[in-house]
């Protein structure tokens, strides 16, 4: 054999041995039975020139050449469609998949018949190389649109939105690896006449390196079980071989000299170290092969402590913990599905409350029902594999599983309460779940039941606190009294007097001899007065009632602040203008909106600005200041001229029940909730204050470019 | 007489009512202004709300009372506090009280005309 024959040699090992790898995984994958299509004709191509540099003869050569490009043909039109089908743009590409294989087959067919596409063969000092014919050009063509096609197909599927990171880097080494590919159309120069050793060999072997590496790191294709079950078989026929030939060779070669052993004997011991090594043996491999061979992707171990210590634990919303919870289940530890049961304190039943791979279907478990009982009293999982499945559970129990997709269901305890139950489906590798993977698993199920119980306790608050924020809010509006009160009897004082003094009028005969249309003119004049009067009665009526009732869900919306303002001073301006205090408003002008719950910003802007008028000693002044604060900030500004607060009490005053008031006065919720109903929608509050000056409060929202809310929409 | 009240409707209602009996009536919407008023038309009677911005009923009462002590001041009140605040104005000289709402203009209106015709 030639030394020229070697490179080709080595290539189309290489190419035919991760072709055969790939071909005992998923054959169902057009995308893997492509990529061994690739592999076998690059092996053709390169088995066939081993052969031809090494012809000691002229004879062959056309043969051999003929062999060789039979392969060649098709591997640019494999490698299209095999990315075409990894781009998930088979049916789009189907015209141009079609068109290249038909002109594949017409040139099969041109090679073998004539000398139009390859005329015979050049002789080079490594051996003879196919000569390019009259139509060749033509398929150099067809070679460089399928390039570029694909190149860019590639390139397109990269740039995807939202294209997950295991998916980005699966393309990415695609293409690298296909322009690697690409590099070997040197070799056709070759074909013209160039008295160059063709080294498109090594771009090759580069690119199905990449490709290799990216089938291992990146499950570019759907084979790492495969890989795994491979390693592991091929360790245990190993050890298999290596027990028997060990015990044949200590029994007949070394213990011959001592004593006579029967072969018999010596295989029936071989047997029995094997039985005894195998389970371990296996359980062994599997874990080197997780480890080395599936680090990245199988060290799932790594990533559930990992949730364990960040996620569970950072996680403070109920919702949002479930649902996060389920998700990165699913992902880290690769399941078909997976779900959450939670106890529903008020109706005592176990609910579904989130869930992957159960195709959204409801479940209310009772709390007496087996599958239940088992995980409250034992505190121990339900599961199908290893230990768990020789367990015999009765019917209610396994149906229970089928219906949750469950392979292993793990209670969630609190002491001796069962909150729920966290059901894990079947893993997408098809393997079971290991003893290890119980125990990471039972960590993360006490973790959760922690989690579960701190969160559903934080809603519990949360419904407290709203409880609180509401006495509050009718405490205070108990102060505003006398301007309500003004507010609605001026008006009904008003209707009445005009009522009354016309009946008068007419009672005492002061109406006799005037015209009709005085009287018209009279009446005219007390109605329209008595609907003006009226409107401003409901006007008050309404903001009060609205402002008054409990918020029960806040929604976000463009609110304008002017506007609010507006609205809360008509509420508390009269009051203040009665106790002497006058306010001020300093806005600017064309404000920009910002987002917040409406009621709540009211909230927040009556609290403070009550309490700016408590603080005063009268007659003061309450400054109500709004503008914008760089380039995307809304500031509102409340400044008093009260007496201050002192630098010690400073600290405390946002501590829920701290108050500097009278009894009655308020309930020392106030601050404490405007400073968490401000954070709520997205503001900070913050506050200046001299004893003996005053005090300012500083609000601060993100500003919006949407339009406000008008006024209208707001009052209903 | 001298109506003050802050309430711009009412006082119209106030001077129309008054005036077609045969009363000069002049109104005021402050408590500041009101008291010129009595400073300069020295009326026979004067009717105030209690709850006035800036000066209040409170103030004028005691004002009028010290400085025209003939004349006679009648004080209304949204205040529904059991007579408290009723007994306090009368103690300090009020001529009479009226809830607000007034419940009656008849008889707010023979109150004036006892108040115009009653000499201390």
């Amino acid at each position: 054999m030639s030394v020229y024959s070697i490179a080709p040699l080595i290539s189309a090992l290489i190419f035919i041995g991760l072709g055969l790898f790939v071909l005992v995984s998923n054959r169902r994958s057009l995308t893997n039975v492509m990529f061994v299509l690739m592999c076998g004709t690059s092996f053709g191509w390169q088995i066939s020139w081993t052969v031809l540099f090494s012809l000691p003869n002229p004879t062959l050569a056309d043969m051999v050449v003929r062999i060789g490009y039979s392969s060649i043909i098709f591997i640019p039109i494999y490698h299209f469609h095999l990315f075409a089908s990894f781009a998930n743009r088979v049916r789009e590409e189907r015209p141009m998949i079609l068109v290249s294989y038909v002109m594949g087959l017409v040139f099969l067919l041109l090679l073998w018949t004539t000398g139009s596409f390859i005329d015979g063969h050049h002789t080079y000092y490594w051996g003879y190389y196919p000569k390019a014919g009259l139509l060749h050009p033509v398929y150099l063509g067809l070679v460089n649109v399928l390039a570029f096609r694909l190149t860019y197909l590639l390139i397109i599927e990269l740039r995807r939105p939202g294209l997950p990171p295991q998916r980005y880097q699966q393309v990415k080494y695609a293409l690298i690896g296909f322009l690697f590919y690409f590099m070997v159309v040197s070799d056709f120069l070759v074909n013209y006449g160039v008295a160059f050793y063709p080294l498109g060999f090594i771009p090759g072997i580069i690119s199905f390196g990449i490709f290799g590496y990216a089938i291992f790191r990146h499950h570019l294709l759907d084979i790492e079980v495969v890989i795994k079950r491979t390693v592991v078989f091929a360790g245990l026929v190993g050890s298999v071989v290596a027990v028997v030939s060990l015990v044949a060779f200590v029994s007949q070669d070394v213990l011959v000299h001592f004593v006579q052993i029967p072969k018999w004997l010596s295989n029936v011991f071989a047997a029995a170290i094997i039985a005894a090594l195998y389970g371990p043996l296996r359980d062994w491999l599997t874990n080197v092969t997780d480890r080395y061979l599936f680090q990245k992707k199988y060290d799932y171990k790594d990533l559930l402590r990992k949730f364990t210590d960040e996620i569970i634990v950072g996680i403070k919303d109920l919702k949002q913990l479930v649902q996060t919870t389920v998700a990165t289940l699913t992902e880290t530890v690769k399941l078909d599905s997976c779900s959450l049961l939670l106890l529903n304190p008020d109706t005592r039943k176990y609910e579904l409350v989130a869930a992957k791979g159960l195709n959204g279907q409801q479940l209310e478990l009772e709390e007496q029902e087996p599958f239940i009982t088992f995980l409250r009293e034992t505190h121990e999982p339900i599961g199908r594999d290893g230990e768990l499945g020789k367990v015999r559970f009765p019917r209610a129990v396994t149906d229970r599983l089928e219906q949750l997709r469950a392979r292993l269901c793990l209670p969630l305890h609190i002491h001796q309460d069962l909150i729920g139950v966290l059901c894990l489906g079947k893993k997408k590798s098809d393997e079971e779940f290991t003893k290890e993977d119980l125990e990471d698993l039972r960590t993360v199920a006490k973790t959760l039941a922690i989690a579960v119980a701190n969160a559903q306790q934080a809603v519990e608050l949360a419904k407290t606190q709203a409880e609180a924020a509401q006495k509050e809010k009718l405490a205070v509006i108990g102060t505003l009294s006398a301007g309500i009160n003004h507010e609605i009897c001026n008006p009904l004082g008003i209707v009445k007097a005009q009522c009354e003094a016309f009946l008068l009028d007419v009672e005492d005969g002061i109406l006799i001899g005037k015209s009709a249309q005085d009287l018209l003119d009279r009446t005219t004049t007390i109605m329209r007065g008595a609907l003006k009067q009226i409107d401003r009665a409901t006007a008050i009526t309404q903001k009060l009632s609205n402002f008054a009732k409990p918020i029960k869900e806040a929604t976000a919306q463009s609110v304008s602040i002017v506007q609010e303002i507006e609205e809360v001073l008509l509420l508390v301006g009269y009051d203040l203008k009665l106790e002497k205090i006058d306010v001020m408003k300093d806005i600017q002008p064309d404000l920009p909106p910002i987002v917040a719950d409406r009621r709540q910003l009211q909230e927040v802007l009556f609290n403070i600005i009550r309490n700016a008028g408590q603080a005063i000693k009268p007659p003061g002044t309450i400054w109500v200041r709004a503008h914008t604060q760089g380039n995307d900030q809304v500031r509102v500004e409340i400044a008093d001229t009260g007496g201050g607060i002192p630098p010690d009490k400073l600290g405390k005053i946002y501590d829920p029940f701290f108050t500097t008031k009278e009894p009655g006065k308020g309930t020392g919720l106030g601050l404490f909730i405007v400073r968490q109903i401000v954070e709520r929608n997205k503001g900070r509050i913050s506050l200046e204050s001299t004893v003996g000056k005053g005090t300012t409060f500083f609000l601060d929202f993100p500003a919006t470019k949407a339009v406000p809310q008008t006024a209208s929409a707001g009052a209903s | 007489m001298v109506a003050i009240d802050d309430e711009m409707e009412f006082t119209k209602a106030i001077d129309q009512f008054f005036s077609v009996r045969g009363y000069e009536v002049h109104v005021a919407l402050t408590g500041t202004s009101g008291i010129e008023l009595v400073d300069y038309h020295n009326p026979d009677v004067v009717l105030v709300d209690l709850k006035l911005p800036g000066m209040d009923g409170d103030q004028v009462l005691q004002h009028v009372r010290r400085t025209h002590p003939q004349t006679k001041v009648i004080v209304i009140t949204a205040y529904n506090d059991g007579g408290k605040t009723r007994d306090r104005l009368l103690s300090l000289g009020a001529f009479a009280h009226f809830d607000k709402p007034v419940s009656s203009l008849r008889e707010l209106a023979e109150t004036v005309k006892r108040a115009v015709t009653t000499h201390p």
